[in-house]
């Protein structure tokens, strides 16, 4: 039966099915195929999938991305940014990168900080003497750190499909983010130093003030957020409502950027992305609903055991695995489909399944701007109208780069768990 | 009624349902945000707000999955599409229509089934009270939809393809 769900949704997907037709399609053989959990349980298992509050945030937070971009609350972000690294090497670079940063504290989607900071910076950085591969390689591969630095819509998902607090798992992602925007900013910084990209005027004062209280509204947004999951005055949930209160708030009253037709086209928008997301996340719930009826993750956790592999050999598999699944499936889907196999054995080796969270998110982000299909480069293929081969070539030492940042989150758990723990 | 009368009247049902699931993801910010706000002040709670958000967000899926199969931009990997011919690509999108319409009837009748059998016992949601029909039947009015819209694409497309055949000819 394994056979039949795993070929089957390899083939459906390859041809270019909807993901959830692929997985409701799998699932239905199967239960066809081999008869045994009643069929009735199908709709309880699709509803069950949906019915859980946690999900809610979902929605919230697409939904505060998309006020985010509309508002101009993303250009003001990338102008503080690069007001305050003046003169040093790759500061038009590390701008980019500091925005797409910056954006992912308020919004979980890699694809609209791509779409934001491309708008803004891609001008600017070839007018900066960056040349199109390596602005183009910047942009994309910056835009992936969003999926792990919280709020995460993958994490968010990995939480409600393992059964893991999503606070923590936010708590969690702080650091790995940090570690991943700091080996880019470096990278960028030597390359451009290499390159001899012509720096930036020097650091001035009044510009760096001006541009701090531009942002300043924008600012507190991000720090509202995380300050009332983290001191727990509310849940990730109320978090993503608060978000797209107050970025419809910033955007109608302080920037008069939105008006409110404005506001019900993002609404839609955002519903129409959630519908996409979502449904995915109730299919996924019926694969793992049969596969665990047919106790799937028990014989691969026995397998594992049987392999006598270890927790780190166990890591390392699956990082290749999941850095190959990510090149060519996007993270919602991957995360929604290997949890529930993946987590049970991590569990079973005695690793922690936050850490292991965080090891998943971060190799779907990387896969995220990898060749072939990463999203990341067909979000950045449209909004900069360059060449795939362009972007291909720009991205490749990104990924090196990102892959050591993996290798030491994998490595060292602390990172993941510190903060975690010294918070409570 | 005409071609075009038809197509009009569908772009309006579009834009009627997609104004519908705007408004209806900011009525669940509002709630969402009134009811913690009264929660922390003491001014007010209000008992069931998380049960009304959640059937709320299965509605919205389901009806923005129906739009989403009418332009056909559900996630998918266009991993091999991209590289076919375009007969052949046709083709395969002909069997991709069929199977979400096979597999969207399969779930749509065991849906079916099953709020049958809740409404002949009259269940009802733990703290608003709702008949749990009413967030039930999203799933069965989602893939109902998704079936219908589907196959009249498919429908569309085939007697496109038709024509196009018959014009050479």
């Amino acid at each position: 039966m394994t056979w039949v769900l795993g070929i089957s949704i390899v083939l459906l997907i390859a041809l270019g099915a909807p993901i959830f037709v692929a997985l409701l399609a799998a699932a239905a053989l199967g239960l066809l195929l081999f008869p045994g959990p009643p069929l009735i349980a199908l709709q309880q298992t699709i509803f069950g999938g949906l019915d859980a509050y946690a999900l809610l945030s979902v929605p919230f937070f697409v939904f505060a991305g998309e006020l985010m971009a509309i508002s101009g609350i993303a250009d003001r972000l990338i102008n503080l940014v690069r007001a305050l690294f003046g003169r040093v090497p790759g500061s038009l670079g590390i701008a980019a990168l500091g925005g797409s940063t910056l954006i992912g504290t308020i919004c979980g989607s890699s694809a609209a900080a791509v779409a934001a900071v491309g708008r803004n910076m891609y001008p600017q950085l070839i007018e900066g003497g960056y040349g199109k591969q390596r602005a183009a390689g910047i942009i994309t591969s910056s835009g992936a750190i969003d999926i792990v630095i919280p709020p995460s819509i993958a994490m968010i998902l990995y939480g409600a499909s393992a059964e893991q607090s999503i606070a923590k798992l936010f708590i969690a992602g702080i650091i790995p983010g940090i570690v991943m925007a700091l080996l880019m900013a470096g990278y960028i910084s030597i390359s451009a130093l290499m390159a001899r990209i012509p720096r930036e005027e020097n650091f001035r004062a009044r510009i760096a003030w001006q541009a701090f209280r531009e942002a300043f509204w924008a600012l507190t947004m991000p720090a509202f957020v995380m300050v009332g999951i983290y001191a727990g005055l509310f849940s990730p949930t109320e978090a993503g409502g608060f978000a797209c209160a107050y970025a419809a708030f910033l955007g109608m009253v302080v920037y008069r950027t939105v008006s409110f037709r404005l506001l019900l086209e993002a609404a839609v928008s955002s519903a129409m992305m959630t519908a996409r997301i979502m449904i995915v996340v109730a299919a996924a719930g019926v694969i793992s609903w049969v596969l665990t009826v047919e106790g799937v993750p028990q014989a691969l956790i026995a397998a594992t055991a049987d392999a006598g592999l270890s927790p780190l050999g166990f890591m390392l598999t699956v990082n290749l695995l999941l850095l190959a699944i990510g090149c060519v499936l996007d993270p919602t889907s991957a995360i929604l489909v290997l949890s529930p196999l993946l987590v049970p054995i991590a569990v079973s080796l005695g690793i922690d399944p936050i850490h292991f969270g965080i090891v998943m998110t971060v190799n779907l982000a990387i896969g995220m701007f990898t060749p072939p299909f990463g999203l990341n480069i067909f979000v950045a293929q449209s909004v900069l109208g360059i060449r795939t081969s362009d972007i291909y070539r720009g991205v490749l030492p990104f990924i090196g780069v990102q892959v050591s940042a993996l290798a030491l989150i994998t490595l060292v758990p602390a990172l993941s768990l510190w903060l975690l723990h010294g918070m409570s | 009624m005409s071609g075009n009368g038809f197509i009009r009247a569908e772009a309006v049902v579009v834009r009627m349902v997609g104004l519908l699931l705007g408004l209806g993801l900011v009525a669940m910010v509002v709630i969402n945000v009134i009811n913690a706000v009264g929660r922390y002040s003491g001014w007010y709670s209000f008992v069931g707000a998380d049960e009304l958000l959640v059937y709320g967000m299965i509605w919205i899926v389901m009806l923005g999955a129906i739009l989403a199969a009418r332009s056909r931009d559900h996630l998918s990997i266009n991993l091999l599409p991209t590289a076919m011919s375009g007969g052949l690509a046709a083709t395969v999108q002909l069997l991709i229509d069929i199977a979400t319409v096979a597999v969207s009837l399969f779930i749509a009748w065991n849906s079916f089934v099953f709020i049958e059998r809740i409404a002949a016992l009259n269940q009802t949601s733990m703290s608003l009270g709702i008949p749990m029909v009413i967030p039930h039947s999203a799933i069965l009015v989602g893939f109902v939809g998704i079936a219908a819209v589907t196959a009249f694409l498919t429908i569309v497309d085939v007697s496109r393809l038709g024509r196009t055949k018959g014009g050479r000819k």
